[in-house]
Parts: structure tokens; sequence; C-alpha cells
């Protein structure tokens, strides 16, 4: 059951042309969870579109791990200040 | 439809060498690109047309053709005679077909002119590509967020029916899976990002999960107190006003206020503030009474 919930790091390499290695640097940075089960390499399902996300970063504009996790970083940033916006715009509208 | 100058998307002279172009690409490609820029339908449109220049620009033959025809596009001759040795050779082939005034960009992240010019079929490669996501906003009146309703609206022609949790906030973002654009060479589809906007037509006026309302009581029942009735989304409430009560007070009515989005059964707050209503056109009477009050 569990299986079905993960990807392979391997397959998920070869599908986006990409070392093994790149997967381990992101976890290295605490972007993506990786499991071992029988000494294969796993991403959680729930990672997968940080993983993707990474990896075109990486394929498309030679960002490497470095630049990824600012990117991230940034980009979380930005999600969280566009909350606020949210947040006082609600409050603003309360007090017209 | 309009001539675009890949050369002027990309920033490059016309005599730019093939490095040139492909670190001007980048440049740009990393200032636009979709998962830099989320929900920002400028810089996606602007990272089609980069893309878009990028593979004219970059492949020699490509650029030849576009070189040849491409800024003589609006002449009729130059076009004349490019249809018909399209006609004939069919390079790109599209079916030699319609072709699209609105230079605008389609689906497949190619503009009019690209797919007039070298054939709706040419595509990057025949790599699956995941379809764009798409942003949408959808009107939910308040009084229909109290309740866990169903809502269909229709998005690239097709209708969607999702069923809206009570409570849903305004500007809430909910993802639909598969809603998107479609994919590219059996890609997947991207996502529907659909945010909600909230229409509140009713007197109450909300605070995360709390609703307040002004509510009128005249100046009898604010200074003797009394028993009032108002309507609230959870039907009417009975309410006892306390004798000498102010102008401006505020009540807490607790849990009848909005639902607690996705938490059945909880609800915040209902707060109500007294206005209270001076009385006008006073009779003889009332006026004699007051003054007589005035000198107690």
């Amino acid at each position: 059951m569990a299986a079905k919930r993960m990807i392979a790091v391997k397959e998920f390499c070869t599908h986006h042309n990409l070392e093994t290695d790149f997967i381990k640097q992101l976890q290295h940075h605490d972007l993506i969870e990786m499991v071992m089960v029988k000494r294969t390499g796993y991403i959680v399902e729930k990672n997968l579109p940080i993983a993707e996300k990474a990896a075109r970063l990486h394929n498309e504009l030679n960002v490497n791990i470095e630049g990824i996790h600012a990117i991230f970083q940034l980009l979380s940033l930005v999600e969280k200040k566009e909350q606020e916006i949210i947040q006082l715009r609600r409050e603003l509208e309360f007090y017209k | 439809m309009e001539f675009i100058d890949y050369y002027k998307v990309l920033g490059v002279d016309k005599s730019a060498d093939a490095d040139t172009i492909k670190k001007a690409y980048r440049k740009l490609a990393r200032k636009y690109h979709p998962d830099v820029n989320p929900n920002d339908k400028d810089a996606h449109k602007k990272f089609q047309q980069i893309n878009e220049a990028n593979e004219v620009l970059s492949d020699a033959e490509k650029r030849k053709k576009y070189d040849l025809y491409g800024k003589d596009w609006e002449h009729g001759e130059a076009r004349q005679q490019y249809y018909n040795a399209q006609r004939q050779s069919q390079p790109f082939g599209n079916g030699g077909g319609q072709f699209s005034y609105s230079g605008d960009f389609d689906d497949s992240g190619f503009s009019d002119f690209f797919s007039s010019l070298f054939g709706g079929g040419a595509k990057r490669s025949q790599a699956k590509f995941r379809g764009q996501d798409v942003n949408a906003t959808l009107e939910v009146q308040l009084s229909n967020a109290f309740h866990t309703h169903q809502q269909t609206f229709s998005i690239n022609g097709k209708n969607i029916r999702i069923t809206i949790p009570a409570g849903i906030e305004n500007g809430q973002v909910i993802k639909l899976k598969g809603h998107g654009n479609p994919g590219q060479n059996g890609g997947p589809n991207g996502d529907l990002y659909l945010t909600f906007q909230l229409i509140n037509n009713t007197p109450f006026k909300r605070m995360n999960n709390d609703l307040y309302l002004s509510q009128e009581i005249d100046l009898y029942t604010a200074v003797l107190g009394g028993d009032l009735t108002i309507d609230t989304p959870h039907g009417k409430i009975k309410l006892k006003v306390k004798p000498e009560t102010q102008n401006n007070t505020r009540i807490r009515v607790k849990g009848k206020g909005f639902p607690v989005y996705k938490s059945e059964g909880n609800f915040g707050d209902l707060y109500v503030t007294y206005t209270v209503k001076i009385p006008q056109n006073l009779t003889e009477k009332q006026r004699q009474l007051f003054t007589e009050l005035s000198k107690l």
C-alpha cells in the first residue's frame, strides 16, 4: 500500500534526465523527503510536485541546488506575504 | 495577426550569433519562468513569447525562414509566395488550412504568427508536456457560503460541478487537479486554481469566522431594557437588552457566527452592536415628559 504512494528515485531521475545525486541533494537541503525500502530510494508522493519543480528549474534554467533552495525559500516568503495581503484586504473591507 | 519581432523579444541584434541568443534566452527564461512566477499571467505569457523566439532563432533552418519571410509577413506578395511554397513542400504542415488572426497564444504555447509561419505541427519535440495551470475566480454569495453546497461553472467550454464546503473564505484558493489546460503529446493536464470571491448582500459583516451586525434599538428599550428578535443565518434568535444599555454597546452571541471551514458543527460568534435611535418628531406630550425628566 505504502509503495503505491512513492516513486523510485531512479525512475524519477531517468524520466527527468537527472543524476540520482540531484535528489539526494534536494533531501540534504530539506526540500524533499526520501525513504529507503530494501536499499532502494523513494520519493514520497506529497513531495513529487516539489521534486518536479526542482527538476524543471535545474533542466530548463540551469539552476543549481543552492539556487533552487534560495528560490524555494523566496517563493515561500512571497506566498506568506500574499496571504498577509489577503488577510489585510479582508480587514480593510470590514472597516469600509 | 501581428508580426512578432523575435529578435526584439530576446533583446538581441539581428546579427547575434547562436551563443548570444542562447545567453539572452537563458537570462529571460530565468526571469519569467512560470515556476518562479506562480499566478503571474503576464510572466507566463512573456515566457511563452521567449520560448517561441528561442525556438525559432536557435534553429538555423527556422531562423533562415523567419529572416526571409517573417519581417515581410504583412506584404501580400511574400506571404502568398510562402503559402504556395508551403503547399508544395509542407515542411512542417498543418494541413495548409486555417489561419487565425487574433495574434494571441493558443493552448500549445505558440502564437498564431508562429503557427502560420511554421505550421501548427511544428512543436518543439514529441516530448510530453504538462498543460498550463489555469487561474480562475468564482463568485459565491456569502449566504451560500454558510452551507456546504454545490456550484456549477464553466471553464474552457467545460462544465465543472464542485462541492464548496461551508465556511469558505474570501480569496481562498482551491486546486482542482487536472482541470487546467490540456497537456501536449499525451502529457497530463494542468491544474485549475480557483479563487473564491465572496459577495456579501447581507446586513452582516464577516471577519474570519465571526459575524458582526449593527442593530438599531429604540431609546425606550435602551433605557428600560427589553426583548429583541433578530434574523441570523441560524434563524431568528431572541436577545435580551439590558436596562440602561449605552449606544454602541457590543454583545457576543456565542456559536451563532459563520461555520468554521471543514470543521462540522463548529461556528464562530455573532457580535451585535446596538445603535440607539433617538426619537424624532416628538409630540407635545413627549416633549413635556422629556423636559420633566431633564429637570429631575
